[in-house]
């Protein structure tokens, strides 16, 4: 019993290393036809951290996003255009989404084209905010990873209107 | 008393002869001794088949797990080893992506959130239709 018990453990933790992630998706479709995808890496996060540009805004609403930024580990973004791959990285999404811990923290429906925006939070804190879009002619996918402040994160949105 | 030597020395013949001079006790129950020895015989056998089975069941699940763990982190390896290289060189333009990306989910917030103060307004208008609804119902059930 003890063997069937560790085999399986060492089953689930095989399956475990070959999930599907941000990046997984970023790289699948990294070089498609048809695709635009952009990485951001945490060091670079890091570099954008410095940039004189980081504190800004006015009055109650002023925030230093800088320390924020510094926190993200990774961006990914993959749009795509391509008839062929649309309704692949839809599915690719949503396997990832399904996998893991994420909610679904808002959806917009408008003529057939859908927005939803999935995050895995921790108390005050988000880990994981994943944005699928799924138009007639494009689809894309935006997943930033980190350790944000929720707060923090509706500030920033709020900036970037 | 015959030794063993002068009984594989006898032939048939002689054998069933001495077998039917011999005054030879049979057990009373002799034929439910047989019986129950040959129904344990094949418990025993059950149980043997069905360890070697579970043996066999371990050793192939194990060498299934050892070969996927075995792929799969092969492929988990190379992922780490190929990490994705920035996209930007500067992180000026790094963080001008970021920020259209931002926008993008903002516009889908405030879409969300327009939607539910026209909702919240919607359902604060004295006399609405949801309101006569509910009203012309409420006075049926009275009635």
């Amino acid at each position: 019993m003890k063997k069937i018990i560790s085999i399986l453990i060492a089953l689930t933790v095989a399956a475990n290393l070959f999930a599907q992630s941000g990046e997984s998706i970023y790289k699948k479709y990294s070089g498609r036809e048809g695709a635009e995808v952009v990485y951001i890496s945490p060091a670079m996060f890091r570099l954008i951290g410095k940039l004189p540009l980081e504190t800004m805004g006015s009055g109650d609403e002023m925030v230093d996003i800088a320390p924020l930024v510094k926190s993200l580990k990774g961006f990914y973004l993959v749009s795509i255009s391509n008839p062929a791959h649309l309704a692949s990285l839809k599915a690719d999404v949503e396997s990832f989404l399904s996998s893991g811990k994420y909610e679904l923290l808002m959806e917009a429906r408008d003529f057939g084209n859908g927005v939803k925006i999935y995050m895995v939070s921790q108390g005050d804190y988000i880990n994981s905010l994943v944005l699928l879009a799924a138009e007639s002619d494009s689809t894309t996918f935006i997943c930033l990873d980190g350790r944000i402040l929720l707060a923090d994160l509706e500030k920033m949105l709020a900036r970037a209107c | 008393m015959k030794t063993i030597d002068e009984i594989e020395m006898m032939g048939l013949e002689d054998l069933e002869r001495f077998a039917a001079d011999a005054e030879i006790e049979v057990p009373e129950d002799l034929e439910g001794q047989l019986g129950e020895l040959i129904r344990t015989s094949g418990m025993i056998e059950d149980s043997a088949k069905f360890a070697h089975g579970r043996r066999v069941l371990v050793k192939v699940l194990a060498a299934a797990a050892c070969l996927q763990i075995l792929v799969l982190g092969g492929i988990a390896v190379s992922n780490r080893l190929g990490a994705p290289a920035d996209t930007f060189d500067s992180p000026e333009l790094a963080y001008a992506s970021l920020e259209r990306s931002l926008m993008k989910m903002s516009a889908c917030l405030d879409k969300s959130r327009a939607a539910l103060e026209k909702g919240n307004e919607i359902a604060a208008m004295p006399g609405n239709k949801m309101d006569e609804i509910l009203n012309k119902q409420f006075q049926k059930d009275r009635q």
